[in-house]
């Protein structure tokens, strides 16, 4: 098992290699990318900020959790941190198993619940200055 | 008594501080240090000791809380 958080870019290549082995017939992977709208508006970059100590503890969970469910042989996240470019990977994920309905089904179970529950935020940067994804301002009392 | 407190994104930029000690009364928990340091209840998450916690989940002294932002994962 793989979990590393990074503030270079991604080396995809490095989790597909992690998982690829010669019991797996199957390997799936996942890059979660910088797109460049958001909610029909151009986006210039993202900051992503990552609690590292709770995130491996939570991504490590949430392995296990899968685990649970499925017979998959290994798996690599590898996450980023810092200023990301427009198409840039701000996460990458990978499956090896010995068939493909493990892999992929794993895979997607990580990425839907790493949405919700891996402690990752993102600033979206825009023309029009910069906010938190996820949050609305409020006015302290 | 004390505990050390994190903030995170938004909670941070709104804290005006990324972390601080607190002095801890008996019975607190996350959610009662939320409303006593920032004023107000807001839709937040607690980890304590880098684990995610409740937030009537009691406090001891030397716990580390963090106010967690909702996430924004993948």
């Amino acid at each position: 098992m793989l979990i590393e958080i990074t503030t270079e870019a991604i080396d995809v290549q490095r989790a597909l290699d992690h998982v690829r082995h010669p019991a797996c017939g199957a390997v799936t992977l996942f890059e979660g990318n910088i797109r460049n709208t958001n909610e029909g508006e151009p986006v210039q970059a993202l900051e992503y900020e990552v609690y590292e100590s709770l995130f491996h503890n939570v991504v490590r969970q949430i392995i296990d959790e899968a685990r649970e469910r499925w017979a998959f042989h290994d798996v690599a996240v590898i996450q980023r941190s810092g200023l990301l470019a427009i198409g840039d990977c701000g996460i990458a994920i990978a499956i090896g198993s010995g068939h493909r309905r493990e892999a992929l089904e794993a895979l997607e179970y990580l990425i839907e619940e790493f949405k919700v529950r891996a402690p990752v935020w993102k600033r979206e940067l825009t023309a029009q200055g910069q906010r938190w994804l996820n949050w609305e301002p409020q006015v302290r009392r | 008594m004390t505990v050390r407190i994190l903030y995170f994104a938004a909670l941070r930029d709104e804290a005006g501080r990324a972390q601080e000690e607190c002095e801890l009364e008996a019975g607190d928990t996350p959610a009662r240090l939320a409303q006593r340091l920032l004023g107000f209840n807001r839709n937040v998450f607690y980890a304590v000791n880098d684990e995610m916690a409740t937030a009537d989940h009691l406090l001891k002294d030397g716990d580390t809380v963090a106010f967690v932002p909702p996430m924004a994962g993948g």
